[in-house]
């Protein structure tokens, strides 16, 4: 190698090495067909862990994630557009609607969502901070899905903590 | 304790029932049938799953308007939250049981979740059809009750109620029911409607006295819990019994009888007698009313009969004692039961429970009106038969109303 080139390649190497992030953080993010398969996995499939911290620990691929999860979605809400201050009991996530019926005695709530429009989602997914959970849909009946949102299925519970909260972000997939 | 629609004022006069769903894979409990205001549609869920299960979708129809279930109720029950103790992914055995709970809950009883809980359990299989009646089939019985012997085993000190549906186990299902040595005896439901089923629960508790009731009803004192345990000593007495039956009062063909005279009872009262029921109808006067059995003749058969090939064998069925007939065994060569009115101006009707298991009546020549049963409705069943003033008649004023009730045994 001449002396010219060896001086090309060290200046390329100090640039990689002052680029923002750095190639250690660069070498965690996963790569786009990873969090692609991570966006259209099944609910309560294998889950990739290295994808699923990089999510939560990086902006940049929680956002990339977000994107392709909006882009796929049947439908989408970043947040609840909430006149109250309180717990939601109803929301709309474009066409659909969700509605979070009470428990009562030792029957758990309810979450029922209808929607008009052609295609039905098969799963929901919330986001709330760094917490994250995907449930499957049951088939509609008569146009309605039915989650029981059970305190003794965690992520059912989990989902309906996010739900009530307008913070959170809801995915219908 | 699951919940249930029984009105809070009955809650505390009536057995608590434990519902069990056999399936292959093992038996499930009724956990809650529970009215959910706000829910779009009647929805089945089991403990551990937070998706409605695979036939909620066929439950909704069961239950919604126009469906079995409201015409048996008269109307739609409102929309129930139905929770069971596991999931199964195939199979409608499920709805006898869920569809008997709802007529349960609908009389005001409490279902509980726990055998611990029950002063009653009952095991019930099968699919319905539109009008509630219970599909023949192979339920695999036998299965079904081996595996049901740990959670039986859990509630020794409560009645058992069994329904078990026609089919190739049933008669072998019921020895091994009558085998498990229950105490009290089981009560077997009518296995061909749901609606019979309910009215053998809740047969009034004719005879109570003569039997002890259930030892966890033994306990149970004062008299909030009396009603409970009157009924719950009837069912015991109706296990005991060659064939359950249905009460004078729930037959369709009663009324006007009320105003009849009282038999002269050959040996105390009988047991109708303790029902709220119409008078039974005059030992003098059963002369007025025939019933009669159609078999086949020799080297014939009940098909060739019914079809007019041969003629049937007729017949007459005694009085046993006040309105009660001796019991006619179901026979391979009992083809179907004959009425007919003896005295003239008089017209015949004949309860539900026998022109449901039979053919459309025909007329014979005498002009007795003949019910060939159906060969998938040969089994215990009681109805009543009443002889009416016909309207217009001359009779009406001077002939008493005439009921005889008759019990068909396997």
């Amino acid at each position: 190698m001449s002396d010219e080139a060896r001086l090309l390649a060290e200046i390329h190497a100090a640039r990689g090495l002052m680029r923002p992030g750095g190639s250690g953080q660069a070498a965690l993010r996963p790569g786009h067909a990873a969090l692609w398969a991570h966006a259209t996995r099944m609910p309560g499939a294998p889950v990739d862990l290295a994808v699923a911290r990089a999510i939560r620990d990086d902006p940049d691929t929680a956002r990339r994630y977000r994107a392709m999860l909006g882009a796929r979605a049947v439908a989408h809400a970043p947040l609840a557009a909430a006149a109250s201050d309180g717990a939601l009991a109803r929301r709309r996530v474009g066409p659909f609607e969700l509605e979070i019926l009470a428990g009562e005695d030792d029957a758990p709530p309810l979450l029922i969502l209808r929607g008009t429009g052609a295609r039905m989602p098969r799963a929901i997914e919330a986001w709330l901070g760094d917490e994250t959970v995907r449930l499957d849909l049951g088939p509609p009946v008569e146009g309605v899905i039915l989650l029981a949102l059970d305190p003794a299925v965690p992520d059912a519970a989990l989902l309906g903590r996010m739900l009530g909260d307008p913070a959170s972000a809801v995915f219908l997939l | 304790m699951p919940g249930h629609a029984a009105p809070p004022g009955r809650r505390m006069t009536l057995p608590a029932i434990l519902v069990v769903i056999p399936t292959t894979g093992g038996p499930l409990r009724l956990r809650a049938l529970r009215p959910r205001p706000g829910l779009p549609a009647p929805a089945a869920f089991a403990d551990g799953d937070y998706r409605p299960l695979p036939w909620s979708a066929d439950y909704a129809r069961l239950c919604g308007a126009g469906g079995p279930l409201a015409r048996h109720l008269g109307e739609a029950p409102p929309p129930h939250e139905l929770r069971l103790s596991g999931s199964f992914d195939a199979g409608r055995s499920w709805e006898v049981p869920v569809c008997l709970a709802h007529g349960l809950a609908a009389r005001g009883h409490r279902l509980v979740a726990e055998p611990a809980e029950a002063d009653l359990i009952l095991w019930a299989t099968g699919a319905v059809d539109l009008d509630l009646a219970v599909r023949p089939g192979d339920y695999a019985l036998l299965d079904k009750i081996d595996r049901s012997r740990a959670l039986l085993a859990e509630a020794p000190g409560a009645a058992l109620a069994v329904l078990l549906p026609e089919g190739p186990e049933r008669d072998a299902a019921e020895a091994a029911i009558r085998a498990l040595g229950w105490d009290p005896a089981p009560l077997i439901l009518p296995g061909g409607s749901v609606p019979a089923a309910l009215e053998a629960l809740a047969r009034p508790a004719e005879a109570a006295p003569a039997s002890s009731p259930p030892r966890r009803l033994r306990r149970l004192a004062g008299p909030a819990v009396a009603v409970a345990v009157a009924g719950v000593a009837a069912l015991a007495i109706l296990g005991t019994r060659p064939a359950p039956v249905g009460g004078p009062a729930e037959h369709p063909a009663t009324g006007p009888a009320a105003q009849a005279p009282s038999p002269t009872p050959s040996s105390g009262p009988s047991p109708e007698s303790a029902a709220e029921g119409p008078d039974p109808a005059p030992a003098g006067a059963a002369p007025a009313l025939r019933v009669e059995e159609l078999r086949a003749p020799a080297g014939s058969s009940c098909r060739r009969v019914a079809f007019g090939a041969d003629p049937a064998e007729r017949r007459p069925v005694p009085v046993e004692a006040g309105d009660r007939l001796v019991p006619s065994r179901l026979a391979p060569d009992l083809c179907g039961i004959a009425v007919r009115a003896l005295l003239p101006g008089m017209r015949i009707e004949v309860g539900a429970e026998l022109r449901d298991a039979a053919l459309p009546a025909a007329r014979l020549g005498d002009g007795a009106q003949a019910y060939f049963l159906r060969e998938g409705a040969r089994q215990n069943l009681v109805y009543a038969v009443q002889a009416l003033p016909g309207e217009g008649s001359g009779a009406a004023s001077s002939s008493a109303v005439i009921r005889l009730v008759h019990a068909l045994i396997r």
